[in-house]
């Protein structure tokens, strides 16, 4: 069942149209991720579904009632803002109470879901500080409890964790992620960051340009992107895109030259409008392995290593362009000859013209 | 540690250069106007109070009044203004040398003071305090609603009403002070009001705009969208958030408006009667018409530099509080 439905909804700020029809469902008590690069239409979006933003097109329904025409704070929404927005001089205590107090809730009843909902986040101790006193995790909480408050339908988060540090941004991470069970909540979450949106999310919606580009659960995205951008978005390094010139079927195999001349031999069928072929770094290894593809560059330089510690990432510049791939440790720095490789033919990924996957025959 | 002393030094030279003038004042307004041509640097001995003195030269030297002093010792009709004091002992039986000078001697020796206290100096405090008041607050306010519509918008219009404010800074307000009188009296029927230099003050303050709509435009608008999300109308936003962040930029606002407005000239001097002068009205006004009584005028400056001064004191700790932080990541 979708708490929230989107159809086919237009934004435009005078002339420029920057959402083109999109169509959406939010599924209840799952957390969905809105997934993109900057200016991909993805917040505007969310406040959309918020009521921040006029809708200048389409329908967006909440709990099946139609809400472009109710205010924000009757959507049955509450958000949690990129840098918080607490109110600065009100006491943490006051900032929870806001909602319930702009409610018209009684006092005493105030109270107690104030401490309640400070229980649940851990902030009982720090009820009477001002935000200014708070560090950035304990704001973080303070925000997201003044939002829990109001036992909305729809949880929208904007970007949240993009002001904390590393560390700290991991630790909200799960704990997002608990909260999340425990309420059975629907929540939208937007963010630009690929890791917390694999790690967080049920469901992961990809956005570019005002479209969407692949909507699914984190692994489908990852395993099967739809399109070239969404293939190259998530994961770290990027896929590397090799440009494909020709294809040629002859039996059970195929041969692919890539635009510089290289030649590869695959035991599947390519399908014949492949324009590129994608291939994760932690897919290619290097040398030459009797039972892959293999791939020798005409004309390669090593650009340099990348040390993680337990691993490496080897970058090369290939005259199409550059390619990553994922070599063990202790890994020294290559020579030419090593710049042979090897990929697995399910591995491979293709694109058309259009930059669509198309599936590979057999 | 060289480099701290040599800063501490220097510091302290340029504030007692500075507050040189404040301390000229003080010893200027205890010197006697008879010695007002001579500099002193500390305040000067008195001479006691000459017996041989004319009754009626005390009078326009030192602000006596007259029919005071004839009430306290009992003269009844007219007296020779020509009189010396010793003279008027000894026309008058009922009064002695002695009493004339208990009278006097206070009045002539602490003459700044009592010249301006007997001649309507609270009054007309209370008078500068209310239009000073009246105005640094109701145009603040007015400052900060204009400014919370203003601060949100760029269009054109708005950058139209922006700028007409600011226009308004530019013009004279000596040019326009005929028209202003006779709006002021004819059309407003506010002559010799306190609301006529209030709203005079009021428009002359569109600095307010400026500095209310530039602050309020650093607040981030998700404090307003937050207040939306949780419920709250425009006026929730306005009391709970935007009026208690507006410290910083009253301070601002009222250190720069309150002395243009507690030291003019101008416009109570035009539209108001003297008994309602407000204090540098009132000041130039003791000056007297054939002699001048520095030491009253010297007296009222220093009298009515102390609210303002005590004001601006205060006013102080909010320029250093910073109002904002912690409302968004710091």
């Amino acid at each position: 069942m979708s708490e929230v439905l989107v159809e086919k909804v237009y934004k435009k700020y005078g002339l420029t149209e920057v959402l083109h029809g999109i169509d959406l469902e939010i599924p209840k008590g799952q957390l969905t991720v809105l997934l993109g690069p900057s200016g991909c239409g993805k917040s505007t979006l969310l406040r959309m579904i918020a009521g921040l933003e006029d809708i200048s097109g389409g329908t967006i329904r909440i709990a099946g009632r139609k809400v472009n025409d109710i205010d924000p704070s009757n959507r049955g929404c509450a958000m949690v803002f990129q840098n918080y927005a607490l109110y600065p001089h009100q006491t943490v205590r006051k900032n929870l109470a806001f909602p319930l107090k702009m409610a018209g809730v009684p006092k005493s009843e105030i109270e107690r879901q104030v401490q309640a909902t400070a229980a649940v986040l851990h902030i009982d101790m720090l009820l009477d500080r001002l935000p200014r006193d708070l560090s950035g995790g304990q704001r973080q909480r303070v925000a997201m409890g003044r939002a829990m408050i109001r036992n909305p339908d729809v949880f929208l988060f904007d970007e949240p964790l993009s002001n904390l540090d590393a560390e700290l941004r991991v630790k909200m991470r799960l704990e997002i992620s608990r909260l999340q069970a425990d309420l059975n909540a629907t929540v939208v979450f937007v963010t630009h960051d690929q890791v917390e949106a694999m790690t967080l999310a049920h469901r992961i919606v990809v956005m570019r340009d005002g479209h969407i580009e692949q909507a699914g659960t984190p692994l489908e995205v990852y395993n099967a992107p739809q399109t070239k951008f969404v293939a190259g978005f998530l994961g770290s390094p990027a896929m590397n895109f090799l440009p494909v010139g020709d294809v040629s079927q002859d039996g059970g195999q195929s041969k692919v030259t890539l635009t510089d001349g290289t030649i590869l031999v695959s035991p599947i069928l390519v399908p014949q409008a492949t324009r590129t072929i994608g291939i994760r770094p932690q897919a290619l290894s290097a040398g030459r392995h009797a039972d892959q593809i293999q791939i020798d560059l005409k004309q390669a330089n090593e650009l340099g290593v990348e040390h993680l510690g337990d691993r490496a990432f080897r970058y090369v510049s290939a005259p199409f362009g550059e390619l990553s791939l994922l070599v063990e440790e202790p890994a020294g720095a290559g020579s030419q000859s090593d710049l042979a490789m090897s990929v697995h033919a399910k591995d491979m990924q293709f694109f058309d013209a259009d930059d669509r996957a198309v599936e590979a025959a057999g | 540690m060289r480099k701290n002393i040599v800063l501490i030094t220097f510091l302290s030279i340029y504030c007692l250069v500075t507050l040189a003038p404040f301390y000229l004042l003080v010893v200027r307004s205890f010197t006697p106007t008879i010695e007002s041509t001579q500099f002193h640097l500390l305040i000067p001995e008195r001479r006691p109070l000459s017996m041989n003195a004319r009754i009626g030269d005390l009078a326009t030297i030192y602000n006596v009044n007259l029919r005071e002093f004839r009430r306290e010792m009992g003269i009844s009709g007219y007296m020779n203004p020509q009189l010396t004091l010793t003279q008027i002992a000894e026309t008058y039986d009922n009064v002695t040398q002695e009493d004339i000078r208990t009278w006097l001697e206070p009045l002539v020796h602490y003459n700044g003071i009592y010249a301006i206290l007997n001649n309507g100096f609270l009054t007309s405090l209370f008078g500068t305090i209310f239009v000073t008041g009246v105005s640094v607050i109701v145009g603040g306010l007015l400052g900060i609603m204009t400014g919370s519509v203003l601060a949100g918008f760029r269009s054109r219009w708005h950058l139209f009403v922006y700028n007409s404010y600011l226009l308004n800074m530019i013009i004279p307000p000596m040019m326009v002070i005929l028209p202003q009188y006779l709006i002021m009296t004819r059309v407003l029927g506010l002559g010799d009001s306190y609301w006529s230099v209030i709203l005079l003050h009021i428009k002359g303050g569109a600095l307010s705009t400026m500095v209310f709509t530039s602050y309020i435009a650093t607040i981030p608008k998700e404090l307003r969208e937050a207040v939306q999300m949780d419920g709250g109308k425009h006026y929730h936003y306005f009391l709970y958030v935007l009026l208690p962040l507006m410290g910083t930029p009253f301070a601002v606002f009222a250190s720069i408006t309150m002395p243009w407005f507690w030291n003019d000239l101008l416009h109570p001097l035009v539209l108001l009667s003297p008994e309602k002068y407000t204090l540098p009205a009132f000041i130039a006004s003791i000056g007297g018409t054939f002699t001048t009584n520095f030491e009253a005028i010297f007296t009222g400056v220093l009298f009515s530099l102390m609210p303002i001064l005590i004001v601006y004191l205060v006013f102080q700790k909010l320029f250093i509080r910073s109002a904002m932080a912690g409302a968004v990541k710091g």
